[in-house]
């Protein structure tokens, strides 16, 4: 006994309490962030936070979501703000999501990102995404089929990533690219529809930091099946015939099911040039005209034709936005850095030139022919 | 058998109590050159030798290799004396005390400074608002437990914490998933000046083989098998470091990236979330304390070993908590991060005088005077 009192003596002294707890019951969690720049350049931070509302006489917890938002100097500076709006601790470390507005993204995202990283108790695998108009107000939609937003708008991310629509990412692989001179990100974007509901409109292109334009969804898809990042399913809708009278029979929607890329980055008198060439096996999910078998080679002819004009468009956009999505710079920097060192660091990829080529193949059709 | 011959020095127990076998003798070496230093390891390395530091990385395990080549030789002439009882035997009585000490001192503040890195880390990921010196004194605690109990439960100890390297190989394995291996092209792009200014930030970490020259005496094997444990040990080591500073280098951008996050690999493991578990990097330090134990166990050891045999006939273990409380102290006085650097450059210097000049000059001496053990052979 006499030996074991300092150690009973010592529990007492070091078990009895915790100075870093954080107890559930306290926390207020949030689920989304939103960025925006008022039109007189105010920060406006905006959280979406989970209300439980009791089970009085329901069986189940309806959980409801209410949107703070408040002006300030810096992120943690409107953050503060709204914690004193609040009772209880605002938690951010289960943020799933940080939702920049267009004039917000227009400037420089980076700073605004500095805390996500800085604060040991953020959560690192939160994505990122830009919102047409103000990101705030897509918080504040009354979705009719769900009443907590920010799942709502998760759900939509999770679907459209499945969709190959956006990439999947999170806040700690994208802070490599967007610290990397040689490689520009892309991001989901989205928009409100009449205040009811949010749907995803395809990629943000940002050129470094800053947002610079947008791709249609079906272009989206074809941007990250030409990155090699097909997601569960890629779908697409083309027009293939002109003559039908009744246009519902023009066209055929098709998934991908097999993908091989090929990127190949050459060097000739510092004129970057890529050769890009994508090949897909599809599934022909509808086609009204009917007897595919028939005209297997005219449609292998006539998407990969299709296909490759629409590959151009999409390299035109990015060219356009100053988007590297492909990190052609960071190959540059890899294999040929001689040619690195000549090349506008800022505006080098608008000088590359792309030779795309996209060949199709239908593999199978469903089960009628 | 060469049974307690030594023994009229009286500063350490004996012998056949206290043996080590030599497998254990390879994670006694793996768990003292393992600690806190890894977690920053790729971003010091980074720093200088940007997308080339994985090559300054193996360079410093073929610089610890000649350094133990060099150990390894001078405890070769020495087979069961220990470093402490070597000094006085070559330098004379005078000056081998006192190199003693200067060992046993540069042993507390070498582990003072881990310990203050570990409590650092400690404080900046996990616990923020606890007192440093809670988690200090836990671990402190805990180290008096473990090198209280004699070399063999040391090196069982350090055996059975083994497992949890393989952890960090697995989580960082997990998380090269979302690698860009582009970022560590053109391989030697920087200039090899660049690369062995980088083998120097490594060099440090690769550190705690010294305790060879400690703990040699209790080993139970032939002096070529134990530089076959050695051996074993740092090429471990070595090849640990190397895939750690490698993904580091793949999954941050080797320019402005990773010089921004001190500690890479924590990063790496904090971005993933699993089904029942958010922040694997808590979850993960929580282990990792024990690893961080072990090293800092090793020095708490080998300076008490120093301090107990510059008197006769009193057992290291009573040294423990008076040496462990100078360590707290010690530890408490860097409280920020350019005390840690100035640490350094103090300590820098005295790594390379004790662990490279000091056992290469002995080696010297006592092939110059050609003084050697006389073994016994009974």
């Amino acid at each position: 006994m006499k030996r074991k009192l300092p150690i009973l003596l010592l529990f007492c002294i070091l078990l009895t309490g915790c100075w870093d707890q954080h107890l559930m019951k306290n926390a207020i969690l949030v689920q989304i962030l939103s960025y925006d720049l008022e039109d007189n350049d105010d920060f406006l931070l905006g959280v979406s936070i989970p209300i439980i509302e009791d089970p009085s006489g329901g069986a189940q917890a309806l959980v409801q979501s209410e949107t703070f938002s408040a002006v300030g100097l810096t992120p943690r500076d409107s953050r503060k703000k709204i914690a004193r709006e609040i009772s209880g601790t605002l938690d951010t470390s289960k943020n799933k999501l940080i939702l920049f507005g267009e004039q917000m993204a227009a400037t420089d995202i980076y700073p605004s990102l500095d805390v996500i990283w800085r604060d040991p108790r953020n959560s690192l695998g939160a994505t990122l995404g830009i919102v047409e108009g103000k990101a705030v107000d897509l918080l504040k939609i009354k979705p009719k089929h769900k009443t907590n937003v920010s799942e709502y708008i998760q759900d939509a991310l999770t679907s459209a990533e499945e969709n190959t629509i956006v990439p999947n990412e999170t806040i700690q692989t994208l802070a490599s690219e967007l610290l990397d001179p040689g490689e520009d990100v892309v991001l989901p974007y989205l928009k409100s529809n009449s205040k009811k509901s949010a749907i995803v409109v395809g990629l943000a292109l940002m050129d470094e930091r800053k947002y610079s334009g947008n791709l249609s969804p079906q272009d989206s898809t074809l941007l990250l099946l030409l990155k090699d990042k097909i997601g569960k399913y890629a779908r697409f809708t083309t027009k293939v015939n002109d003559e039908e009278e009744f246009d519902i029979n023009n066209y055929i929607s098709f998934s991908v099911q097999q993908l091989k890329r090929k990127l190949k980055v050459q060097v000739n008198d510092g004129v970057v040039s890529v050769y890009l060439n994508l090949n897909v096996k599809i599934n022909i999910e509808e086609y009204p005209k009917g007897d595919v078998p028939e005209q297997i080679n005219r449609l292998n002819e006539v998407l990969s034709k299709e296909l490759t004009t629409d590959a151009d468009r999409v390299i035109n956009t990015l060219q356009q936005a100053n988007c590297d999505a492909f990190g052609i710079g960071r190959r540059l920097m890899a294999f040929h850095p001689k040619t690195w060192e000549m090349q506008d660091k800022k505006d080098y990829f608008k000088n590359v030139k792309f030779t795309t080529k996209v060949k199709v193949d239908v593999i199978s059709h469903g089960i009628v022919m | 058998m060469i049974d307690n011959l030594w023994l009229e020095d009286g500063s350490l127990m004996k012998k056949n109590k206290n043996k080590v076998t030599n497998k254990q003798l390879v994670f006694m070496i793996i768990q003292a050159q393992i600690g806190v230093g890894i977690l920053s390891l790729p971003h010091d390395v980074a720093l200088v030798a940007k997308q080339d530091g994985w090559i300054s990385t193996l360079l410093a395990g073929v610089i610890s290799q000649v350094i133990i080549l060099i150990i390894w030789g001078l405890c070769r002439r020495f087979p069961s004396l220990s470093l402490y009882q070597i000094l006085p035997n070559l330098l004379g009585k005078v000056l081998g005390k006192f190199i003693t000490l200067s060992y046993a001192l540069y042993f507390m503040v070498t582990g003072s400074l881990v310990l203050a890195r570990y409590s650092d880390i400690i404080d900046k990921w996990i616990l923020p608002r606890t007192p440093n010196w809670i988690t200090m004194v836990l671990v402190l605690i805990t180290c008096i437990y473990i090198v209280g109990a004699g070399v063999t439960s040391i090196a069982r100890f350090y055996v059975l914490v083994s497992p949890i390297l393989f952890l960090l190989i697995v989580l960082i394995s997990y998380s090269l998933k979302d690698a860009n291996f582009l970022y560590i092209f053109p391989i030697g792009g920087t200039d090899l000046q660049t690369i062995f200014k980088g083998t120097k930030e490594a060099a440090f970490s690769m550190l705690g083989f010294e305790l060879f020259l400690f703990i040699h005496p209790f080993v139970q094997a032939s002096g070529k098998g134990k530089l076959k444990a050695i051996t074993t040990a740092n090429i471990f080591v070595t090849t640990y470091y190397t895939f750690m500073v490698f993904a580091s280098l793949v999954y941050f951008e080797t320019n402005t990236d990773i010089a921004l996050t001190p500690e890479p690999l924590l990063y790496m493991i904090k971005a993933y979330s699993f089904q029942v578990l958010e922040r694997t990097d808590l979850f993960f330090l929580s282990l990792w304390l024990i690893v961080v134990a072990t090293s800092i166990a090793n020095w708490l050891f080998l300076s008490a070993m120093g301090f107990a045999s510059l008197f006769k006939k009193i057992p290291y273990t009573s040294f423990l908590p008076l040496v462990a409380g100078i360590y707290l102290v010690l530890a408490l006085l860097p409280d920020q991060e350019r005390d840690f650097e100035s640490f350094n450059k103090f300590l820098g210097p005295s790594h390379y005088i004790f662990i490279i000049m000091i056992p290469f000059l002995l080696l010297i001496v006592s092939l110059v005077l050609s003084k050697k053990e006389e073994v016994n052979r009974g």
